[in-house]
């Protein structure tokens, strides 16, 4: 049995297949060390942070589409890293005005963008160099 | 000589007797005798017959016995006389008939300032001369003695011996001897002189009263005078209101005299009792208060019945003792004054309705322009300033714009220097019109100015519609082309107007008029005039050809117009018609070269309908790449999961059977099957949810990291009924049998995932290739309408997905013959522009319908959104060629052109209602 997981990966995208394979693809790279959640838009994920912080769950990574419904990837990384800027961002979309990535690495401190489709090993490397990158990661 | 009284007394002696008789009657009465008597009637004859024989008895007697008497009494009467003479008080004297004293007393020597009356006669002849002061007063004495007699109280002033003055009163008598005639003069001498003086005191005194009283009767009448002068009614009246003094104004309030009015009250002339009630109340209230009262017009109706109004004034009237005795009052008949103020207010009201009436803005300022008073006539309608707004005592730099302000300023300053009215106009700019005023200005009064202002913006706009209008008609005579000329019908001219913008044949200087055309114009072409001439007149209608003339090197072509002005005669106008000629030439040449760019232009349409077409692509692109690259994604993870699935559990399938129980065998082969048929597709929220409560189910039964187990069995599509499945669930190789069974799930997963993003880039495709497809047969083929609006709508479907509901109302519609590839290009224009109006948030309405009009059968596609709208003044142009609105690089205009020209090529059109919210496309084309 592994320890109780209390840390936690959150990807947000609008497209159901995204969520569901994104997540397989996580966990298979990191087992039950972590715990996976998924939300389909900024509004749900501002839902998922909420819950699980009442839950004493800490969010290590945060992935996310850049085109959504509502708001999108660049302004909704900004406002997480305002409120929460320990969160690594990672950002993966299928296509993003420049300007926002740009904005996206300059007020959201964003650690790396993935191009829709991504490669598996691209996804581990982010994810893995972004846990390092914030002297987060679980042993 | 005898005395006076001597003679008297015998004179009067019987009468005496006489008068002794009823004396003796009464002694007679008082002995008793008369009561006798009385008892017995008889005795009185015998009695009074006795009285009466004694009676004549005595005085026979008496008679008798003076006689002997009177010589005694002669004796002792001069010694009696003599020492009466001699010690009376008053002066006495005797003196012969010529005035000599024969005899004076002391008194009188005392008097005269004698020492003796001896003395007095001794100085006779010095006295009788110097006695009176007066000259003449001795003679007069004299003249008065001879004549009458007597002198009696004869007052005279004389010299006393030491020449004081005395005044005296003289009475003297004549004394006659028995026959009567006169002896001396006797009388006697008063010293009146302190009785003059007390008479000439109270003379003088009386005198002095009735001077006193004349002064006050004369002052007295004065003021009388002067009070009835008053105009003002005067009067007082006493505590009952009883006139005491009133003058004749005061009475005529009432219509009567002073006299008939004192006395009286004001009731017993007044029968309106209102008024008397208010007299007395104010008389009451002056006598209570001892202050006065005034009032400005108090009603008052006279005798007459009319209403006279006074201005009164009433005071306590106070007498010495400080008590009020009643009141003073004065009244002024007002009425004609306030007659005077009701007819000036009533014509004041009038002149202020009539000044309202005009509709002017009126009013008087001050040379330094401070407004003194101000009239706006609410007929006016160019007030500057707000109604309401008072402008007394402001300046007009503060009512008035700074450079209105200065020119009234310098106009009122100039009326005030020369006297004479200002005037001027000024434009005034009011709201969103300019306005045209008149200002006159006029002295008004030691520096005041009355200033007039009138709206003249209507004049103003006549006279600058008449200006206009007389610049068109000069510029319409002057622009007159035409070399006007009336000719008679022989062809002779009749008046000749030259143009200046036709060269003439004939020298400027050069008139016509009496000579024949054929003077003037070449043979043939005077020919053809007369032609065209008589031509005009046997028909009555106007006759038109047109000549070319050589003028100079050049030629010149020319209209001309004939039209009949009168009998026998016609007006011919000749125009250059040189210009119009080349240019109708040019024209020729132009209408050439435009049939050619327009078989060049229709040629380049389709490639220009492609490009349009492509760079609406190009604006998809991006949105587009998303559409594809997302199923790609999905593809490429779903791949690899499955790769890493398929091999874990290869792996894991030979320890299946070793470490579970048949039984457990049994509930996982049911497990998997379950997840094989669970086929549920939800939402990232729904399986939160479920995992949450899986979780809370799971940790009721015991189980170790329920979450995670939970989060699992929701992946593999279990989300409740886990009972069958806890013994697994508890077992020790929990995770084992868990693993396995989610990659035996996500096998499955993946593949299910692949598919579904395997038919989004597909479907993406497709659209695309409908979309580019470019039909060259330029035939029509049979499509759905719909199909293409669903391409489209694939294509638009990730700027639709951010915040745009789509709502499709699809009517049936038989497939139809089209250009399907070129309607689809209208659709994407139309969607395009709609999203674009709804800045990506709103409701998009795709509908489609048939309906009949003109009794052809149509095939309807709306477009609707509930964007922006376009702007009324924009509408009529969207269709126009490279018209956008749109930002640069956001459209090329070209977008409702071409959609027109498309639905133009299907015999269609198009319809547009547009307002914010709603915006609604309709694109009919008929179903052939």
């Amino acid at each position: 049995m592994v320890e109780k997981p209390t840390k936690a990966i959150l990807f947000v995208d609008d497209e159901g297949v995204i969520l569901e394979t994104l997540k397989e693809q996580l966990k298979r790279l990191f087992g039950h060390q972590y715990i996976y959640e998924a939300a389909s838009s900024a509004d749900e994920a501002w839902e998922v942070l909420e819950d699980l912080l009442t839950e004493n769950v800490e969010v290590l990574i945060l992935v996310s589409d850049w085109l959504m419904p509502g708001t999108k990837g660049d302004e909704f990384l900004i406002q997480i890293h305002q409120k929460y800027p320990h969160i690594v961002k990672v950002m993966l979309t299928g296509q993003a005005d420049e300007v926002a990535i740009a904005r996206a690495y300059e007020q959201a401190n964003l650690h790396r963008c993935l191009s829709k489709p991504w490669s598996e090993e691209d996804l581990a490397d982010a994810i893995l160099s972004g846990l390092e990158q914030g002297g987060l990661r679980q042993k | 000589m005898r005395s006076p009284s001597a003679r008297l007394s015998f004179q009067t002696l019987p009468l005496r007797f006489l008068l002794m008789v009823p004396l003796i009657l009464q002694i007679i009465l008082q002995l008793g005798w008369f009561a006798e008597l009385k008892r017995y009637p008889s005795y009185w004859l015998s009695l009074i017959s006795l009285a009466i024989a004694a009676l004549v008895g005595s005085l026979t007697v008496l008679r008798v016995s003076g006689l002997a008497l009177h010589r005694v009494e002669e004796a002792t009467q001069a010694a009696f006389e003599n020492s009466m003479f001699e010690n009376a008080l008053d002066g006495m004297f005797q003196t012969s008939l010529e005035g000599n004293y024969l005899r004076v007393n002391s008194a009188l020597a005392k008097m005269y300032g004698y020492s003796s009356p001896e003395a007095l006669i001794a100085d006779q002849p010095n006295a009788a001369n110097h006695l009176y002061t007066e000259g003449d007063r001795r003679s007069e004495f004299v003249t008065l003695m001879q004549q009458q007699g007597a002198v009696s109280n004869f007052e005279s002033q004389i010299y006393r011996q030491n020449g004081d003055i005395l005044w005296i009163s003289e009475t003297a008598w004549v004394v006659r001897d028995q026959v009567g005639q006169p002896v001396y003069f006797e009388g006697t001498v008063k010293d009146i002189t302190a009785a003059k003086y007390i008479e000439a005191d109270r003379q003088r005194i009386e005198q002095e009263r009735q001077q006193v009283e004349a002064e006050l009767s004369a002052q007295q009448a004065f003021l009388r005078k002067v009070i009835d002068a008053v105009p003002s009614a005067i009067f007082v009246k006493d505590q009952q209101g009883k006139f005491l003094v009133v003058n004749q104004a005061g009475a005529a309030m009432y219509g009567n005299t002073v006299e008939e009015t004192l006395g009286l009250r004001d009731v017993d002339f007044n029968p309106h009792h209102e008024e008397i009630k208010d007299f007395l109340d104010s008389n009451q209230q002056v006598m209570a208060t001892r202050q006065p009262l005034s009032f400005s017009a108090q009603p008052m109706t006279n005798a007459k019945g009319e209403v006279h109004w006074y201005k009164t004034v009433i005071s306590p009237f106070i007498d010495d003792n400080e008590q009020v005795q009643g009141i003073i009052g004065s009244a002024t008949n007002v009425t004609e004054l306030k007659q005077v103020e009701e007819a000036l207010r009533l014509s004041e009201a009038k002149n202020r309705a009539m000044l309202s009436a005009i509709p002017d803005v009126m009013g008087h300022l001050r040379g330094d322009g401070t407004h003194i008073s101000y009239v706006i006539s609410k007929h006016s309608t160019h007030d500057l300033l707000p109604s309401g707004y008072n402008v007394v005592g402001k300046s007009i730099f503060e009512t008035l714009p700074l450079d209105l302000a200065q020119q009234r300023m310098e106009a009122i300053q100039r009326t005030l220097e020369t006297g004479e009215l200002q005037s001027y106009e000024q434009i005034v700019q009011m709201g969103d019109r300019l306005q045209y005023e008149e200002v006159r200005i006029v002295v008004s009064g030691d520096d005041e100015v009355l200033v007039i202002i009138r709206d003249i913006s209507d004049r103003k706009q006549a006279e600058l519609a008449l200006q206009a209008s007389e610049a068109k008609n000069r510029a319409i005579l002057s622009a007159v082309p035409d070399l006007m000329m009336r000719v008679s019908a022989e062809g002779y001219y009749l008046d000749y107007v030259r143009s200046d913008q036709i060269t003439d044949l004939m020298p400027t200087d050069y008139t016509p008029l009496g000579r024949s055309i054929f003077e003037v114009m070449p043979p043939d072409a005077a020919q053809q005039r007369l032609h065209y001439i008589q031509q005009t007149l046997a028909t009555g209608m106007p006759q038109v050809y047109e000549q070319e003339i050589h003028v100079g090197d050049r030629l010149q072509y020319e209209e001309v117009r004939i039209v009949v002005s009168g009998e026998n005669e016609v007006l011919v106008m000749v125009r250059d018609v040189s210009d119009r000629k080349r240019a109708e030439r040019a024209l020729v040449q132009k209408n050439h070269e435009l049939a050619e760019a327009l078989q060049q232009l229709q040629s380049a349409q389709q490639g220009l309908i492609q490009a349009e077409k492509l760079a609406a692509l190009g604006q998809l692109v991006a949105g587009i790449a998303h559409e594809i690259n997302t199923p790609l994604g999905a593809i490429r993870a779903a791949s690899s999961n499955t790769a890493k699935a398929l091999e874990e559990s290869l792996q894991q399938l030979p320890k299946l059977f070793q470490v579970l129980s048949a039984d457990q065998q049994a509930r996982f082969f049911a497990l998997v099957d379950r997840i094989l048929h669970s086929n549920i597709q939800a939402t990232a929220r729904e399986k939160r949810q479920w995992k949450r409560s899986l979780t809370e189910q799971l940790e009721g039964h015991g189980i170790a990291d329920a979450r995670t187990v939970a989060d699992t069995l929701v992946d593999v599509g279990i989300y409740d009924q886990t009972e069958p499945f806890l013994p697994l669930l508890q077992d020790a190789n929990a995770d084992f049998i868990l693993q396995l069974a989610y990659n035996l799930a996500r096998l499955q997963g993946n593949s299910q995932n692949i598919t579904i993003a395997v038919e989004r880039a597909a479907k993406v495709v497709f659209a695309l290739k409908n979309y580019a497809r470019y039909d060259h047969s330029g035939q029509k083929t049979l499509a759905q309408l719909t199909d293409g609006l669903e391409t489209i709508l694939t294509l638009y479907q990730n700027p639709i997905k951010q915040g745009i509901e789509v709502t499709r109302c699809y009517d049936a519609l038989p497939p139809m013959l089209c250009y399907p590839d070129e309607l689809n290009q209208v659709w994407t224009n139309l969607i395009h522009n709609a999203i674009q109006a709804m800045e990506g948030k709103g409701q998009l309405t795709i509908g489609t319908r048939q309906a009949l009009q003109a009794g052809r059968n149509f095939a309807i596609v709306t477009i609707a959104d509930t964007g922006c709208g376009i702007p009324p003044e924009v509408l009529p142009r969207i269709f126009e060629p490279f018209f956008t609105t749109k930002l640069a690089g956001e459209g090329n205009g070209l977008g409702l052109d071409i959609s027109r020209k498309i639905i133009d090529r299907h015999s269609g059109h198009i319809a547009i209602e547009s307002q914010p919210g709603c915006t609604v496309f309709e694109v009919w084309l008929p179903i052939e």
